[in-house]
């Protein structure tokens, strides 16, 4: 099924949510980085990091903003659906208690011809910011692939 | 702690050592679901990912980044990513091993930082490429 046009521009709700070095870790292990940065503060600090680093792709956790689900709004039927591809631009860093917000735009849907037959690409644009600075620290930009 | 990456180190062209991660068992799944928030059932339940019409569960693509990720931030230790693209051109199964090889394609400088632009691959061990991408890194 195509995907209803009128979402192009759709802005999403922000959230805000305080980064955790439990969550730093848990995500590091996830993915059986052993870097120390994420584990033990003093190494963090050795770095230069006034706290615990985030891992490049931690801002994963924070692709969609807002409390609708971002599939079930745009109608997204998790069967028909392939990631594309990711792309982050980090402007600042983000360490261990830091509050963050971010929000979700769509940006795009445009119409595609595939092997599969015709599929929708969507492109979503996050972008984070430090709270208490105001600071822009990451874009995030998800293209996904939905199947008619 | 890691000596850090020189820029005079890094040259145009230079080949990154390549580095094996794997096997991507089913806990690892169940941890990034967790960690990640992305509990696509896709990845750790294999009745549902049938359905969809694969073999069996696959690897988060965006998993599959955080492992490249990881190569690029070990290999340029201590360095700062800039901007970090992954384009996901095949489906890393569970039990799937990666390989991850890079290569230095710029080297220059911009607004006082010491910029380096790689491009990366990641293959499974039967040699089906799943991402490839491209980063900068200031050092």
């Amino acid at each position: 099924m195509k995907l209803d046009r009128n979402f192009i521009g759709y802005e999403f709700q922000s959230s805000e949510i305080s980064i955790t070095r439990w969550e730093i870790a848990q995500f590091a292990n996830a993915i059986r980085d052993s870097n120390p940065i994420y584990y033990n503060l003093n190494e963090g600090k050795k770095q230069g990091f006034k706290d615990i680093p985030c891992p490049p792709t931690f801002y994963t956790k924070f692709t969609f903003s807002g409390e609708k689900n971002f599939f079930t709004t745009l109608g997204i039927d998790y069967k028909k659906l392939l990631d594309g591809g990711r792309e982050y631009k980090y402007y600042s860093p983000c360490v261990a208690g830091d509050i963050i917000i971010y929000q979700t735009k769509v940006q795009s849907i445009d119409e595609k011809e595939s092997k599969r037959g015709k599929m929708d690409i969507v492109i979503a644009i996050t972008t984070g910011k430090n709270k208490e600075t105001k600071e822009k620290l990451w874009d995030s930009i998800c293209t996904l692939i939905v199947f008619h | 702690m890691k000596n850090k990456l020189k820029f005079e180190e890094v040259s145009e062209g230079l080949e990154l050592p390549e580095v094996k991660n794997g096997p991507i068992y089913r806990q690892q799944l169940v941890d990034y679901a967790s960690a990640s928030g992305d509990y696509n059932k896709l990845h750790y339940d294999e009745g549902f990912a049938k359905q969809t019409g694969i073999s069996g569960c696959i690897a988060h693509g965006m998993l599959v980044m955080a492992m490249v990720g990881s190569y690029l931030t070990d290999w340029a230790k201590g360095g700062i990513l800039k901007n970090f693209k992954i384009r996901f051109v095949g489906m890393t199964n569970e039990n799937d091993t990666l390989s991850f090889t890079g290569k230095v394609l710029k080297k220059y400088k911009e607004n006082g930082d010491n910029l380096v632009q790689i491009e990366v691959i990641s293959k499974t061990q039967d040699e089906r490429i799943t991402t490839t991408g491209s980063a900068i890194i200031a050092i």
